[in-house]
């Protein structure tokens, strides 16, 4: 593509870098301008001087990221990308800052400095080379920031003029990424070499065009090659939709303003999140914490060094300080180990970010000025910052979006302390994926992912209103789970007999969490398959440790399959069949499914062989609560009960609401919920216990080490940073260079 | 949400943000449309805080300033003893640079029968030996003020200590009379190093 021949090309630019200025020379002059303001931009003179010209220039760019996005999807076959919209776009300084993105995946910018800074620092200008229509493409998460090596990204270089201006990026979540264990997030994962094709940057085309070899590793490395290679097309389709959009604002606008204001809009957004901040926050320290187990025992026979079960810790601390400056820490995590949840610092970042943009990036340009004012904290050596290049990553986000959530419930108590109530809630959500891989009865191999309860989850309660099911996921604001119908054609062997809202699955509170989803699947003439999921926190535990304002903390993910059953009898002859978890339940409790066998998965599935007939239901997506739930408005429970969501054992234990069901929706015995609850705050002050008499027998069981051996590895193994060493041993009274005897490190 | 709707009020600019509007807030008795616009607002009101403080110490029974609220019910408060966590119900919990959890009631449950009872389905409840549920009651009204689902042994989290002099003296230009330089400071484990035997 040659740039037209404007009046800006006539102009000697006096700005920007000249066509010989390297890209390392930029790099480095960015960095040391780059201190408390973003490239030594004091004034926005650009804006000042004329404010209405500076946002036009701003919207057209914007406007090529959006229509780069909502165009180039459909070259995709995915329902990923095509429907669901698990996509993201950028457009780049030189030194690889993002000026703006596009709806989508929005916590991927965080990836895209990562990428474009590696092939500075890696010499990339002068081996391979960066040229005009080249093209590069990647999904490593070490190198390039990835996520996790399901994010595959595109970049193209932007030149005009003989010089490289700006890159555009796209990136998005792929089908399959040729693991040992088929879909995109393998859940079994020793190191980096069984996480999949995990690619640095590459150069994989030239003028436009991908090489051959590229798209011939796409077939070879992966088991969704029709649509990773469409994915790829998408990608780069949407970058030159930004290319083009570039050379038509410098065009207009000349090469000086899209230097200058390109820089302009990053410190405008800087200044943007601080005022935010400042206008909504309060200087000091909130926390959470969240777990997630790996259930890796029993893997030896290959992995001998991952052969242990897991229990992951993170702290969420958000710290504000009297600047205004944000900072989300997660000292004392656990350290990183032989499993698939280790993540780099991209993956962390991309997850704080995201809850920076929840909650104080309103009416701001989101670009990388977030990113040069919010500090994001992990200790090397731990689970968000392993000091082991080679770890694993294949499914960070199941960590980390629990950093999400609690960053979003820590801003949320400033929201609370400052009296702007309208922006308090819970911002937990949990996710899951089923995916695989087979050989299909005519012989066509394949593996997929599908992305439906990422694409969707339950909002959590606000401090005034339930939260409502399906409908956000804090990854993607354009939140979305796909036609059932989309999904069953690229997962030939999965059919839907049901998806369904799953009753009590919520946080409860004055205020519940929206209700989570679940999808239901028989197997229908897979040939031979295998499924395993993909996903958050697991229901050992709860999606974020610490629930707001007295509501319960979110629950979990499940998966249950059955095993030989009578479905292809109850189908071939029009009878019934289920269509949740607990219809499940009840049609085999009154014989009208026969299962042989069946396991329930509060932790991660290895893969399963599933046969013609099997069952496959899984749910996820709960929001938490807020609130006393004794405080909730007994009209409401009532009408949670007459709506399915709540049982009337659930009304009267959690919430003191008594409900006689017989009479429907006339069931609402007030009188006998005033008795109830009274009684119920009776209850609570003779069962609960001072914390400091608590403490004193906790203490000597603590002493003991006197919990399952995967808690007290966990303890054991965040001891080894001082954070929660000093934590640990400081609230317990314990010595300094307390520890457990066995370390607990095999079950 | 909660009350009846009666006086929908239009919340288009901060200005329009009246006492009266925050007193409804507190009293549950906004409409949906009128929290959207409040989440609409192009900037928030930036003297929320001094209507929202004024419109809480209306609602308790305490003379105590209120400070700040940290949660539905608790609030740190200038009492005679200094700056300390304090319940609407008038239970005090202490400085409020310790974990007012240290202050609070607990319930534990870490059995399958106790936390099916809040997690209804075993397929998604939390599983024993994993995880404990524990639920902090205020010892003087009961209320529920916290629910925190942790593995055993795990400190109690500490949800939020702010800091109130740089907030009051460089965000309001309030400073306070008591201003000092360790109010900033986390003290929980002052007060377990005092309970051993």
């Amino acid at each position: 593509m040659t740039p037209p021949n404007d009046a800006a090309l006539q102009e000697a630019p006096a700005r920007a870098a000249s066509a010989t200025t390297s890209l390392k020379t930029l790099l480095a002059e960015r960095d040391r301008l780059s201190t408390d303001c973003y490239y030594g931009v004091t004034t926005l003179q650009l804006k000042d001087a004329d404010p209405t010209r500076y946002e036009r220039f701003y919207s057209a760019l914007r406007v090529g990221l959006f229509s780069a996005r909502e165009v180039s999807k459909f070259v995709s076959a995915s329902p990923g990308s095509r429907e669901m919209g698990e996509l993201l776009f950028g457009l780049l300084t030189p030194e690889g800052d993002p000026i703006g993105i596009s709806q989508g995946l929005a916590g991927s910018l965080a990836s895209m400095p990562i990428g474009v800074r590696w092939m500075i620092v890696n010499d990339y200008e002068t081996n391979p080379g960066i040229r005009e229509g080249d093209i590069f493409s990647g999904d490593d998460p070490y190198t390039m920031g990835a996520i996790h090596p399901g994010d595959c990204f595109t970049y193209l270089p932007i030149f005009y003029a003989g010089r490289l201006v700006a890159w555009a990026t796209g990136m998005n979540h792929i089908m399959d990424v040729g693991s040992m264990i088929g879909g995109s997030w393998p859940p079994f994962s020793q190191d980096t070499f069984t996480d999949g094709f995990v690619m640095p940057l590459s150069k994989t085309g030239e003028n436009y065009e991908y090489h051959a070899w590229w798209l011939q590793v796409w077939k070879r490395r992966t088991r969704a090659a029709v649509f990773n290679i469409l994915d790829e097309k998408m990608r780069l389709s949407g970058c030159q939709m930004i290319e083009r959009k570039v050379h038509e604002v410098i065009a207009e606008f000349g090469l000086d303003y899209f230097v200058e204001g390109t820089r302009e809009i990053i410190e405008d957004g800087r200044r943007d999140v601080k005022r935010n901040i400042r206008a909504l926050a309060v200087p000091g320290r909130a926390r959470n914490a969240g777990f997630r187990t790996a259930g890796y025992t029993g893997v030896g026979v290959l992995f001998p060094l991952a052969d242990r079960e897991y229990l992951i810790h993170f702290p969420i601390e958000s710290r504000v300080d009297g600047e205004a400056g944000l900072m989300i820490d997660t000292a004392g995590a656990s350290p990183w180990g032989f499993h698939s949840y280790n993540g780099f610092p991209g993956a962390l970042h991309g997850a704080a970010y995201l809850s920076v943009m929840d909650g104080y990036a309103h009416g701001s340009k989101i670009n990388y000025g977030l990113m040069h004012h919010v500090q994001v904290g992990a200790e090397k050596g731990s689970v968000f910052n392993p000091d082991y290049e080679h770890a694993a990553a294949s499914n960070p986000w199941a960590t980390t979006v629990g950093v999400i959530s609690g960053a979003i419930n820590n801003a949320s108590r400033g929201f609370l302390a400052r009296g702007y109530l309208e922006e308090c809630w819970t911002g937990e959500a949990s996710w899951d994926g089923v995916q695989g891989s087979g050989i299909l009865p005519n012989g066509q191999g394949w593996g997929f992912t599908n992305l439906q309860f990422v694409g969707g989850s339950a909002m959590g309660a606000f401090a005034y209103k339930d939260g409502l099911p399906t409908a956000w996921t804090n990854w993607n604001h354009r939140s979305d789970i796909g036609n059932a119908e989309e999904w069953e054609y690229v997962t030939p062997a999965l059919y839907y007999i049901g998806r369904r809202l799953v009753p009590e699955y919520c946080g409860h509170g004055k205020f519940r969490g929206g209700v989570g989803h679940s999808a239901t699947y028989v197997i229908r003439n897979p040939g031979r398959l295998a499924v395993n999921r993909g996903g958050g926190t697991m229901a050992r535990g709860t999606v974020i440790a610490n629930g707001m304002a007295g509501g319960y903390p979110a629950p979990g993910v499940f998966v249950k399959t059955y095993h030989e059953t009578n479905m292809q009898k109850r189908m071939a002859a029009g009878e019934p069949f289920p269509s949740s978890p607990f219809e499940i339940d009840e049609f085999i409790g009154n014989g009208q499914l026969k299962v042989r066998r069946s396991t329930t998965w509060k932790q991660d599935t290895p893969p399963i062989e599933m046969k013609d007939g099997d069952i496959y239901t899984h749910a996820s997506g709960a929001g938490g609560g807020w609130g006393d739930p004794l405080e909730r408005l007994p009209k409401l429970v009532a009408e949670d009960i007459v709506n399915g969501w709540l049982g009337v054992e659930t009304a009267r234990e959690v919430y003191g609401v008594k409900f006689d069901a017989a009479a429907g929706g006339e069931g609402l015995d007030l009188e006998g919920t005033a008795k109830l609850r009274a009684t119920i705050r009776k209850r609570r002050l003779q069962r609960g216990v001072p914390v400091k008499d608590w403490w004193r027998v906790e203490r000597r069981r603590v002493m003991a080490g006197d919990f399952i051996t995967t808690v007290r590895a966990m303890h054991q193994e965040c001891m080894t940073f001082a954070r929660y060493r000093e934590e640990f041993t400081g609230f317990w009274g314990l010595e300094a260079d307390f520890g457990f005897d066995d370390e607990g490190e095999r079950t | 949400m909660s009350g009846e709707q009666s006086r929908l009020e239009t919340i288009e600019r901060p200005e329009e943000v009246s006492p009266r509007l925050v007193e409804r807030m507190l009293e549950g008795d906004l409409s949906w449309e009128e929290w959207r616009q409040l989440l609409k607002l192009p900037r928030k009101d930036p003297d929320r805080i001094h209507k929202y403080l004024r419109a809480l110490q209306s609602r308790v029974g305490f003379a105590d300033r209120i400070l700040m609220r940290i949660s539905d019910h608790l609030y740190i408060v200038q009492s005679p003893a200094g700056r300390i966590v304090k319940c609407d119900c008038g239970r005090e919990f202490g400085d409020y640079r310790v974990n007012w959890k240290l202050s609070a009631l607990v319930y534990i449950r870490d059995t399958a029968p106790s936390i099916t009872e809040v997690y209804r389905c075993k397929d998604f409840a939390p599983e024993p030996g994993w995880s404990e549920v524990r639920e902090y009651y205020c010892p003087g009204c009961a209320t529920q003020l916290c629910v925190e689902v942790v593995p055993p042994g795990y400190p109690p989290i500490f949800e939020f200590l702010p800091d109130l002099d740089t907030f009051y003296r460089d965000w309001l230009e309030q400073p306070l009379a008591d201003a000092a330089s360790d109010w900033y400071t986390d003290r929980t484990t002052c007060v377990t190093a005092s309970w051993k035997d």
